[in-house]
């Protein structure tokens, strides 16, 4: 029951905050006032039934709001103002849904914004929503004691309404006085009084030499988020939700079956039984690819609560930003999803606080005075790539590489600008505060790495002075089946993950090239750093003439390299189970190694790690 | 011709200051050198406007500004304030001074103060 309730709510809840956040900027549709007043109405009457008294008179009130102004379509509302309103709402009953899981659960007070509303509704009937005016005095030359005078000025228009802001903001500091002869005093009220009103009331002010009255438009707001792809209404899907264990169950099923499958496989095949077997592995195909897909979700979810998260940021800093949201479309595997909004939260909160100027500094650098934030997905070769791109300052490499030069990290300044910019994962660099104020970056940029490596996805990140940073984090399709490629060294077999093998060849299209300490490859004209498989784990009996060998052109995080082989056997897919913690500990050696499979012959095979050689 | 009540303790300021206005075309109707004397006489003559000084012996200006407004909320009182009073002057201003100068002022500055009654 309560289950329900709460699975239902949080539904509206997180539509509504869709909505919200898209009217901030695009103002109410006759649509979107309907779908809150609907929402609201729902959730008005599941709270009443669950005896929840301060979320159903908060929606009661929200609900009679919306109703208004839905039945009297001309009157004037201020997007931003009800945006904000509701925003609480939404926020309040967020709130309460979470507690409410707590045994010792006792309703919140939702009593102050149940009047703001009521009031608001109030003044919204009554046509007199208050407007907001920017006054810009200015005292004649020789007035002396401007700040006072400017306070006079103040006290003069009290009355009249609500002072948002002013600009010296302290008048009793004495230098406001200079501040004020130079620039002028200037301050935002909110008032039901019109511009003449203004004028005529602050026109008096002993010693004005002039006066600027003028009116802040409403949809003026602080940040925008912009959508360059349409959302799909909820009513035109068809979704049955499930428990996300059963999913892990059935994936666990499917894996036993592929294995089982790959048992049953037969070099002496007669019609019959290659007629079977070639259903059977049909149908694991499809049960596979359903199952894989089912666990897809949409990136969409994440990518619009961080639209929340960079409005609120924004509108702390007082910085103007726009989020550009691309393929929210993308799906990636569940798993990795509900991995992926701590490490974005990080990310984007970097780059609101750290990497995007202040409005000031923008203009001074000849830049738009807002900063834009763009947060992508798009899928590429096997994977999906999570990039967040900001065009603010930049990561400073020379200071990056001081602090890494004195903890150590490095024993060079003469690297590449890639490999600077990641040593800011690691951790202990960004532990200490200086260094993040020094890097401009790194709060908690080696939380974000090992998040992202936990959800099996890497990370790299690029950098240009002035120009902006991008974190571009890559994700396998899926976790848990993959295409793996054999290869036997010695007696044993080990399986490279196909997705990092670009190239198989021997020796015949290659040239060795003897630097000395290290052997290269050179193939097509590019040199590769070789390595044989067999020395590595000491196999024995492993084929050392490469002439007799075969070899791999593998990719990893740190470039390409050239792995020796005795001889690539089969491509196949492969169920990836993980290696215990244990054995990693009992077997230093085993580092080597991603994680293992179970083969059709009942063998167990050690998935090789392609960056543990590089 | 507008009429004015000069309230500071120094005979000189107040000479200075009747020049200036006499000059101006405004009819000096009264001086007083302290809050006490400036609240009869402001009672006895209504003046148009009040130039007060601040710090005087026997009610300092702003006692005097808050008792005139008291019995009258529509005088015109210019508080005539040295540099260093901030405080006084912001109080002089919650309590209904229409102004002030800040000491030492040229004539076309307090002229300019007194224009707008």
């Amino acid at each position: 029951m309560l289950d329900l309730f709460l699975y239902e709510t949080n539904e509206l809840i997180d539509g509504l905050e869709e909505i919200l956040l898209k009217t901030e900027n695009t103002g109410f549709s006759e649509e979107d006032i309907n779908e809150v007043f609907r929402s609201m109405h729902t959730i008005k009457g599941s709270s009443g039934m669950m005896g929840l008294d301060s979320i159903s008179n908060l929606t009661h009130a929200a609900e009679d709001f919306f109703a208004f102004i839905r039945e009297n379509p001309n009157v004037e509302i201020d997007g931003g103002e009800v945006t904000d309103l509701i925003l609480r709402v939404v926020d309040f009953i967020k709130h309460e849904l979470n507690a409410m899981r707590s045994e010792d659960y006792k309703q919140g007070d939702a009593r102050d914004l149940v009047e703001e509303i009521k009031e608001y509704t109030k003044s919204v009937k009554e046509g007199k929503t208050q407007k907001s005016f920017k006054v810009h005095v200015f005292f004649d030359e020789g007035a002396q004691m401007e700040n006072i005078r400017a306070f006079g000025v103040l006290n003069t228009i009290e009355n009249m309404g609500e002072v948002a802001s002013t600009e010296p903001a302290d008048l009793d500091d004495e230098k406001s006085a200079e501040e004020i002869q130079a620039n002028g005093f200037v301050f935002t009220i909110k008032t039901n009084a019109d511009e003449n009103r203004i004028r005529s009331i602050l026109q008096d002010t002993m010693f004005l030499k002039s006066l600027q009255v003028t009116e802040i438009e409403k949809t003026s707001r602080k940040s925008k988020i912009n959508l360059d792809t349409t959302i799909i209404s909820d009513s035109a899907r068809n979704f049955v939700s499930v428990e996300v264990g059963k999913l892990d169950t059935l994936l666990d099923i499917v894996g036993e079956l592929v294995i089982a499958e790959s048992m049953l496989r037969r070099d002496d095949l007669d019609d019959e039984y290659e007629k079977a077997y070639g259903n059977l592995q049909r149908m694991t195909d499809e049960l596979q690819n359903i199952v894989m897909s089912i666990r897809m979700v949409p990136v969409s979810g994440v990518f619009h609560k961080m639209q929340r998260v960079v409005r609120d940021l924004a509108r702390k800093t007082g910085k103007d930003i726009n989020l550009v949201i691309k393929g929210e479309q993308t799906e990636v595997d569940k798993k990795i999803i509900d991995n992926l909004s701590e490490p974005l939260i990080h990310i984007l909160r970097n780059a609101v606080d750290h990497g995007i100027e202040d409005a000031v500094t923008r203009k001074t650098k000849g830049k738009d005075p807002s900063g834009t934030i763009l947060l992508e997905a798009y899928n590429e070769g096997g994977e999906v790539v999570i990039a967040v791109f900001d065009d603010g300052k930049g990561l400073d490499r020379e200071k990056i590489l001081e602090k890494a030069l004195s903890l150590g990290l490095v024993s060079t300044p003469d690297i590449p600008d890639s490999e600077v910019f990641n040593l800011i994962t690691h951790p202990g660099f960004s532990t200490t505060e200086k260094v993040t104020e020094l890097s401009g970056r790194g709060v908690g940029m080696d939380v974000v790495y090992q998040e992202i490596k936990k959800a099996g996805g890497k990370l790299a990140i690029e950098s240009r002075k002035d120009q902006g940073t991008a974190i571009i984090m890559r994700f396998p399709l899926t976790l848990a089946i993959i295409d793996g490629v054999s290869v036997s060294v010695g007696g044993e077999t080990y399986i490279f993950p196909a997705l990092n093998v670009l190239e198989i060849f021997t020796m015949k299209d290659a040239t060795l090239m003897d630097s000395g300490e290290k052997q290269m490859l050179r193939l097509r004209d590019e040199l590769y750093p070789l390595v044989f498989l067999g020395e590595v784990f000491n196999t024995e009996g492993y084929e050392t003439d490469i002439y007799k060998s075969q070899l791999c052109l593998v990719s990893s995080d740190r470039g390409q390299i050239c792995i020796c082989v005795d001889r690539v056997m089969n491509k196949s897919k492969i169920v990836v189970k993980p290696i215990p913690d244990y054995l990693l500990s009992e077997f230093p050696l085993l580092k080597g190694f991603s994680a293992c499979t179970i083969m059709g012959d009942g063998n167990i095979r050690l998935i090789l790690d392609v960056n543990a050689f590089t | 011709m507008k009429t004015v009540l000069i309230v500071d303790d120094a005979a000189f300021m107040r000479l200075s200051i009747r020049k200036m206005l006499e000059k101006n075309g405004y009819e000096v109707v009264g001086e007083a050198e302290n809050g006490l004397v400036a609240v009869e006489k402001y009672m006895e003559l209504k003046p148009d406007i009040v130039t007060m000084d601040i710090t005087m012996k026997d009610m300092n200006g702003l006692e005097a500004l808050k008792a005139i407004m008291e019995r009258d909320k529509n005088a015109n009182i210019i508080m005539v304030s040295a540099m260093g009073q901030e405080a006084m002057v912001k109080d002089a201003v919650l309590s209904g001074a229409k102004g002030f100068i800040v000491k030492p002022f040229k004539e076309e500055t307090l002229i300019k103060a007194l224009e707008k009654f």
